[in-house]
């Protein structure tokens, strides 16, 4: 993804992002889970469930226009830098499903 | 073009000791502490796995992030998390073209800096 849609991709990840950040510290802060019951009983609500695979996909979303920027202004040589986009893309969709299978099939809980 | 003669004025490209304007340290640390938020990325994932998958994990998930060398990660994240968060809102607005003259960027810029100073110092507080 490029462009257009990769700046605005950027964008709206980022306003979700800063928005649910806002809410976890605020409430880390205010209301630390001091025990796993407590820790898992609030990660394994659905809202929060979902919230939290929400926040890791716009997450590797947003990493994935940054990272490319990053690489696209550093690695010149063309096999070099084709060689660590495919990595990069790799690696975020590997740790969108991995994401996705701790917070959505209930398997950790 | 062709035929200019070769520039030979001497050129000082010494990235230390070029005195950086203030919106660009903020620009630079906004794109370092990106990398540095991605690099944390599968770490977060790995401990938001293993605290979910029991007492014992989330147990042992506590004392990792009690160890004084992930305290000081922990530190680098707060401060790559506050300087993207409020980097990243000044660009957004500078996006919509709020606070674009010379004088308000160069505030918005320092603004950022402190703040991102800022929340490493909450962070110290409330973790160490």
């Amino acid at each position: 993804m490029s462009g257009l849609k990769a700046w605005l991709l950027q964008r709206i990840s980022a306003v979700y992002l800063a928005g649910f950040l806002v809410y976890f510290l605020v409430t880390l802060l205010t209301s630390a889970p001091q025990s796993y019951a407590d820790w898992s009983g609030w990660m394994s609500s659905s809202a929060m469930a979902l919230a939290t695979t929400l926040f890791f996909l716009a997450l590797l979303s947003h990493a994935w226009v940054g990272m490319r920027d990053v690489l696209l202004d550093y690695v010149k040589p063309f096999v070099l830098r084709l060689t660590l986009l495919i990595l990069l893309a790799v690696g975020l969709l590997v740790m969108a499903l991995w994401v996705m299978r701790i917070l959505l099939t209930g398997a950790a809980v | 073009m062709k035929n200019q003669k070769p520039d030979t004025r001497p050129v000082n490209l010494n990235l230390l000791k070029i005195r950086q304007p203030i919106t660009a340290i903020t620009s630079i640390g906004h794109r370092i502490s990106g990398v540095l938020i991605f690099l944390s990325i599968p770490f977060v994932i790995w401990m938001l796995e293993r605290s979910l998958q029991g007492p014992q994990g989330f147990a042992d998930v506590s004392t990792l992030l009690d160890n004084s060398l992930i305290e000081i990660l922990t530190l680098l994240l707060a401060w790559s998390v506050a300087h993207h968060f409020f980097a990243g809102i000044r660009f957004l607005l500078l996006d919509m073209e709020i606070g674009i003259d010379l004088v308000t960027a160069r505030t918005s810029a320092m603004v950022a800096n402190v703040l991102g100073v800022i929340g490493v110092l909450i962070a110290m507080v409330v973790i160490l």
